[in-house]
């Protein structure tokens, strides 16, 4: 019964902490100005994570070690530190981004400026990482996370043409008058937004912090195989119900606000409320996992004592560079810098930085040193190349992209 | 070391006027890039006066959260402010494009106006005047989606 209740939390976990103020933003925002064609990046992003998210559960539970912890040992310190430096930037901007969504699902509820807000979801932030055993924090925000179900309610409730949903997402080319630079630029917004490196770099040290061995490697790739893909079918519905209720009246999602209000359009307040306590909970998260990421990289690459499991004392550093990521973040916001932009940015800036997450997990994770027989597979490697590959030419093109395109204007 | 310093200089230079260049709105160089930036401005300007619409419907229907639909109002009124005032700042390149200016600022003026009568209104819980702040925003809208489809199809 334990066990049944640990794989069933650990599902509603991954689909609660799949989506966080990236997805939200950016699927509302596609699903407005180009309706369903981008839907198919959906899945692309879903089976990306999932892959090496596998890759860097299974490294942490057979060899103990979180998958960043062996990415400078296996390939050695220049390397380490390019990864950690592109992840550490990329999980900062997140954090950031994931505070001010924070910020701004209680402006929502309470009518008070979001930068009000922003110190004390800081303050919370903190409390939660210093005060919060894992497991309590892990499942309180992912199943609270869950209410994020109301926009898949919603999206039924509002009745919609599901044979012109569906022939949407079967012809992926921008809608009239939109640009195909323009669509490429999106598609590669909720390519990153899926993609985010602080969410494998958090599953695989957070499978060290809960003590995983291989014994629970059932048990990791249940939470990846189920609860990712769920998660990618509410990042549906999220498009879904913009392409409903916006995409015919010309409305582009700009603000957090936007993205609510299908759900009060089909559900009413009630559906509201839940709505709001979902992107709460999905962003407060969010904003845990990211801080805890930042801590976790740093101090796996300089190899000092880390995680969250430990009293400060005897992780004094793991714990200054989670506090100093934190205030980082924090400061960022407070400058006034819209949230939704950060968003924008981070998950874009995110897709371009890919390749120097992802690399290191494939080579370690083909490592027998350290896997012994459970390394990759052919079929994962011959998948992951691929995806490596699309993560390149992402890589590349997105800079250029986001120039000419005036960052998807 | 001459050519070293002229680099220099030639590479500070330009910097200045980058800088410079992002500072001051400029005047479009053509015609046609002057009506797409107006159809580009239409556009952001439709968006917000339906996202009031919706917002304010959603309200009429007591079927939203006071706080949200303020919040979404409120954010849209910004939206049609800044948009505005980055119009009103570009120099039209010819004496030609000056009616397309003037149609859009005045439609930018009434999208600025309408969402800050509904705000208002929805504040103080005023079913009428709000009523009337949507319909004028209907009108608006109206003429916005003509403009964006004269703008884009030209």
């Amino acid at each position: 019964m334990r066990r049944l209740l640990g794989f069933t939390l650990g599902f509603l976990t991954a689909i609660g902490g799949f989506l966080d103020i990236g997805d939200l933003v950016a699927n509302s925002l596609v699903g407005a100005r180009f309706g369903m064609s981008l839907a198919w990046v959906v899945p692309v992003g879903v089976v990306g994570v999932m892959l090496f998210s596998e890759m860097s559960g299974r490294v942490a539970a057979v060899s103990g070690r979180a998958t960043f912890d062996l990415v400078r040992e296996r390939m050695g310190a220049r390397a380490g530190l390019v990864n950690l430096l592109a992840s550490y930037v990329i999980t900062l901007l997140t954090l950031a981004a994931e505070i001010g969504g924070v910020a701004l699902a209680l402006e929502l509820a309470s009518s008070v400026h979001h930068l009000l807000w922003v110190p004390v979801v800081a303050v919370l932030v903190w409390v939660v990482v210093w005060r919060l055993p894992f497991s309590w924090m892990e499942q309180t925000y992912g199943l609270l996370g869950l209410a994020l179900v109301a926009f898949a309610v919603a999206l039924w409730a509002l009745g919609p043409d599901w044979g012109a949903l569906l022939s949407g997402a079967l012809h992926p080319a921008p809608p009239p008058g939109e640009a195909w630079s323009a669509w490429w630029y999106y598609a590669i917004a909720v390519f990153g937004a899926a993609m985010t490196p602080y969410t494998v770099l958090f599953f695989s040290s957070s499978g060290v912090e809960e003590g995983w061995t291989a014994r629970d490697l059932a048990r990791s790739r249940l939470n990846v195989f189920i609860g990712f893909p769920l998660g990618g079918l509410l990042a549906l519905a999220i498009m879904g119900c913009a392409a409903v209720l916006f995409q015919p009246a010309g409305v582009r999602v700009e603000h957090l606000s936007q993205v609510t209000l299908p759900v009060a359009a089909a559900l009413g307040r009630i559906g509201l409320v839940v709505v709001l306590v979902g992107v709460f909970a999905a962003t407060f998260g969010a904003a845990l996992e990211a801080a805890l990421a930042g801590g976790y990289g740093v101090a796996q690459y300089f190899g000092w004592a880390w995680g969250k499991n430990r009293a400060p004392a005897s992780a004094p550093r793991f714990h200054a560079v989670l506090l100093t990521t934190l205030l980082l973040a924090t400061a960022l916001i407070l400058t006034s810098l819209d949230p939704i932009a950060v968003t924008e940015y981070s998950i874009v800036l995110s897709a371009a930085a890919l390749p120097l997450t992802y690399l290191p997990i494939l080579v370690v994770a083909n490592d027998r040193d350290y896997l012994g027989d459970r390394v990759n597979s052919r079929f994962t490697n011959i998948l992951a190349t691929a995806y490596l590959a699309l993560v390149l030419v992402v890589s590349v093109v997105t800079i250029p992209l986001m120039v000419y395109t005036k960052a998807g204007q | 070391m001459a050519v070293a310093g002229r680099v220099r200089r030639a590479a500070a230079a330009a910097l200045v006027l980058l800088a410079a260049g992002g500072c001051v709105p400029g005047p479009a160089l053509t015609a046609a890039a002057y009506r797409e930036h107006a159809a580009q401005s239409a556009t952001g300007l439709l968006s917000a006066v339906r996202t009031g619409l919706i917002a304010g419907g959603l309200a009429a229907d007591d079927r939203a959260l006071p706080t949200v639909v303020d919040t979404a109002v409120s954010e849209a009124e910004d939206d049609a402010r800044s948009i505005a005032d980055s119009f009103g700042t570009r120099q039209p390149p010819h004496p030609a494009s000056d009616l397309l200016r003037t149609r859009v600022a005045a439609l930018a003026a009434d999208a600025e106006d309408g969402l800050t009568e509904l705000r208002i209104a929805l504040r103080r819980g005023d079913a009428d005047r709000a009523g009337t702040a949507r319909r004028g925003l209907t009108a608006t809208a109206a003429e916005l989606e003509s403009v964006v489809g004269e703008e884009t199809a030209g």
